[in-house]
């Protein structure tokens, strides 16, 4: 009697310290409640000069919301320019919430910079819309990244060179279906009057589509967009396309000439981000590249673990904690012999 | 002996085997739990490994001299990843390797894969595997798909996600086949029972084999013939081998040259076993030349199924061997052998990684340091332990790429050289507090990899 209450007990102290360490070390963990998941960062905006202001949604799944970092780049050497996040409710025209400037340089090991405000107690099940704009409107220092909902392949990588220049030829081959957009890396450019506008041209069969800027922004030092309807069949297919830009822009470029990169896939909706715009003009198929923070509960946690992993986690955890309890009979039983 | 004195062995002995009974139950539990916890695909190259399982449960068979020629209007007609199952598997209709892969990458989508995995851009309607992931399994030798497909078209089950599972029940039975192995390796190493129990207990919950309880891939059967192969080899070093096993263990390295290049050990591991004291006899440098000959044999048949793993060029070797000179092969290694997630794009805390890595580097060197100075009890076998482990490494660095579950198939010796370092560390009345501080330890570290690594990173921190 004496051996078996000996067993059940040092089985329980096993199983429960290795379950009570498990919760603890998970309720200690910091985790975002949204983060943008990205390979690489797609593209660049470009300094957020004058009306060019960008903007993302998203939907918020915790309470507590204290902490939006966003992906940033600085584009000057020394600029005395900070970046200012306004929360809004629900969308670009909803009611101001709070209001933040960085609170850091760039965080050198992943390029973060962080806006901390007073928590939003109740931010469960709401949507949220924050803009990022330059706090030095004279001589704005920083652009911010995106990625698109889809892959992206540098057909020719961002150069190390300016090149004056207001239209280019280029060639290259589709690596996969649904081709969606070509990135045009920019030293600057100012619309005016001239819509940039590209032509496509697909070898094959020569079909010709036009794609024009969206949203039509001045650019400095980031990714023109020009988003067209996804080429289904594209995967391995030849184009040739024409860029033409207003006069006065300058490319980047590399050996091979101007840089430039294709975009795929669309229709991908992630749970949380809600898209991005750009000076007020929607892009919803691309998301700054961002995270927010929310309330650490363990509560929370253990709800997010039931509804993702579902029967079969609950199975699984009571499995791992069968196996301790049957092991330590073992151990009480191989000690004891 | 005399009757009386096996009348007191007889509920020993029964006792004792309760108690191991008891522990593969509590090991059948453990690997099960790792088998529900793991979300479907999450386990390494879970999908291309079902499409080849898949395609052998179908009846189609996979072209044993690599496959078959592709005419170069196919090269326009399909990605690459198709064209590679195409040539692999000559009877399969075009049509129906990319339906497969189709209703594979729906699956990912349904089961949060672009949520979970950082390392790959979004594809949005993927309907092949080009793109996630550009490769197949189909470089592979045969024997894995061989098997589990034959089981599952013998179970009839048609859905893909259901074949995941079944096959991740066949992961489990190599799962405990290799702490089986553990059991009988340490008790030919250790003669202690209780010894024995804990080489097993340090397999069984180590998390990254504990954690291939429940991963459909070729890996979990090159483990079990290493370890098979390995257990033969300690036993014949010990003394303790039937006449059949030296035989047996020829066999069963034959059967990796089928499986997975990283068996590749295996022929070292049973060399290194003829050669030292116990197990040499007669005839012994005969057998290492017919085994140096089949490892020659086993390059070339695998060059021949187009593995990228085997260098065939000078440069090629040069390449590999570069690979292996970086500290990054190295990190990697081991920062996965200690515990990776999410198609290894997410790691344990540096402080976990660090403090596992130094344990396991500490002890190995302090055996090592007992091995030189001729202080360790079990030479021979401990010998074979870390010849083994070398064997593998060696191939790591050959290949030039390292992750840790090409150290897996090691995992006996590796838990043997632990053991050994724990008896040695505290001999006498301290040993039990020694043992049990070693089941501690490696219990905290089973918490900390499920609930800081697997469920944080595999349910918690999905990405958008």
């Amino acid at each position: 009697m004496q051996r078996s209450f000996a067993f059940a007990l040092v089985s329980l102290a096993i199983a429960g310290c290795s379950l009570a360490l498990g919760l603890l070390t998970l309720s200690m963990t910091e985790r975002p409640g949204i983060e943008v998941r990205f390979k690489r960062r797609h593209g660049l905006t470009g300094r957020l000069v004058p009306g060019c202001t960008v903007g993302q949604g998203f939907r918020c799944e915790s309470s507590g919301l204290w902490r939006i970092d966003v992906a940033a780049q600085q584009i000057v050497d020394r600029t005395d320019d900070r970046l200012v996040l306004t929360l809004r409710e629900g969308g670009p025209e909803g009611e101001e919430l709070r209001r933040a400037t960085a609170n850091a340089e760039l965080d050198a090991d992943d390029g973060f910079v962080g806006f901390e405000f007073d928590p939003i107690e109740a931010s469960r099940g709401r949507e949220f819309w924050f803009t990022l704009e330059s706090s030095d409107e004279a001589a704005p220092g920083w652009a911010l990244w995106w990625r698109w909902r889809g892959p992206l392949v540098d057909d020719r990588p961002w150069g190390d060179r300016e090149l004056a220049g207001d239209s280019f030829e280029a060639s290259f081959r589709a690596r996969y279906a649904d081709l969606s957009a070509l990135l045009v890396p920019v030293a600057e450019l100012d619309p005016g009057t001239d819509p940039p506008r590209i032509e496509l041209t697909e070898q094959d069969t020569g079909t010709t589509l036009v794609a024009h800027q969206q949203p039509v922004v001045p650019i400095r030092g980031g990714h023109a967009c020009f988003p067209f309807p996804p080429q289904a069949s594209s995967r391995a297919r030849t184009y040739d396309v024409r860029v033409h830009l207003p006069e006065g822009s300058k490319l980047i470029a590399g050996d091979d000439g101007p840089s430039f990169q294709t975009v795929y896939g669309a229709g991908w909706a992630p749970a949380g981000p809600l898209g991005m715009s750009l000076a007020g003009t929607p892009a919803r198929e691309r998301d700054v590249v961002f995270r927010a923070w929310t309330r650490r509960s363990l509560r929370r946690d253990l709800e997010v673990l039931g509804d993702r992993a579902g029967r079969r986690g609950a199975v699984g955890i009571a499995a791992w904690i069968a196996a301790l309890l049957v092991l330590g009979v073992v151990c009480v039983r191989r000690m004891s012999s | 002996m005399n009757e009386r004195q096996a009348k007191d062995e007889e509920p020993a002995s029964t006792s004792s085997r309760r108690t191991t009974a008891l522990f593969f139950a509590a090991v059948v539990l453990h690997g099960l739990a790792y088998l529900l916890l793991l979300p479907p695909w999450m386990g390494e190259d879970e999908p291309w490994h079902l499409e080849a399982i898949h395609h052998v449960a179908q009846g189609h068979l996979p072209h044993l001299g690599g496959g078959r020629s592709l005419a170069p209007e196919e090269f326009s007609e399909a990605p690459i990843t198709q064209l590679l199952v195409r040539r692999r598997f000559p009877s399969v209709e075009p049509a129906e390797v990319a339906e497969l892969q189709r209703r594979l990458t729906a699956e990912l989508a349904d089961h949060a894969f672009w949520e979970r995995i950082d390392w790959s851009d979004p594809f949005p309607g993927a309907t092949s595997f080009h793109g996630p992931w550009a490769s197949t399994a189909a470089g592979h030798p045969p024997l894995y798909y061989l098997l589990a497909g034959g089981a599952v078209g013998l179970s009839g089950i048609e859905d893909v996600g259901t074949q995941l599972m079944f096959c991740r029940l066949l992961s489990l039975l190599a799962y405990l086949g290799v702490v089986m192995l553990a059991l009988s390796s340490g008790r030919a190493i250790f003669r202690d029972e209780t010894l024995a129990l804990l080489v097993a207990g340090v397999v069984a919950w180590l998390p990254i084999h504990a954690r291939q309880a429940g991963v459909v891939n070729n890996d979990v059967m090159a483990k079990l013939v290493v370890s098979a192969v390995f257990c033969m080899s300690v036993r014949i070093v010990a003394g303790d081998a039937r006449p059949w096993e030296r035989w047996g263990a020829l066999v069963v390295c034959l059967l990796g040259v089928a499986t997975k290049t990283t068996t590749l050990a295996a022929f070292g591991i049973l060399a290194l076993a003829l050669l030292l004291p116990p197990g040499r006899r007669r005839g012994t440098w005969p057998a290492i030349a017919g085994l140096t000959a089949l490892v020659l044999g086993a390059l070339v048949v695998w060059r021949t199924q187009l593995n990228h793993a085997v260098p065939w060029s000078l440069d090629e070797v040069r390449e590999q061997l570069g690979g292996a000179l970086t500290l990054e092969t190295w990190t990697r290694l081991g920062t996965s052998f200690v515990g990776t997630f999410n198609g290894n794009g997410r790691a344990l805390s540096p402080g976990i990684v660090a403090a596992v890595g130094f344990v396991f580097l500490a002890l190995a060197a302090f055996a090592a340091w007992r091995l030189v100075r001729g202080r360790s009890d079990a030479r021979a076998p401990l010998l074979l332990c870390f010849g083994a482990v070398l064997l593998q490494l060696s191939l790591i660095a050959f290949h030039g790429y390292g992750v840790g579950r090409y150290l897996v198939p090691t995992v006996i010796p590796i838990a043997a050289v632990s053991v050994s370092c724990v008896t040695a560390l505290a001999p006498g009345k301290a040993r039990r507090a020694a043992i049990a501080t070693c089941v501690v330890l490696l219990l905290i570290y089973d918490a900390l990899y499920l609930w800081t690594g697997l469920i944080e990173h595999q349910y918690l921190g999905w990405r958008a």
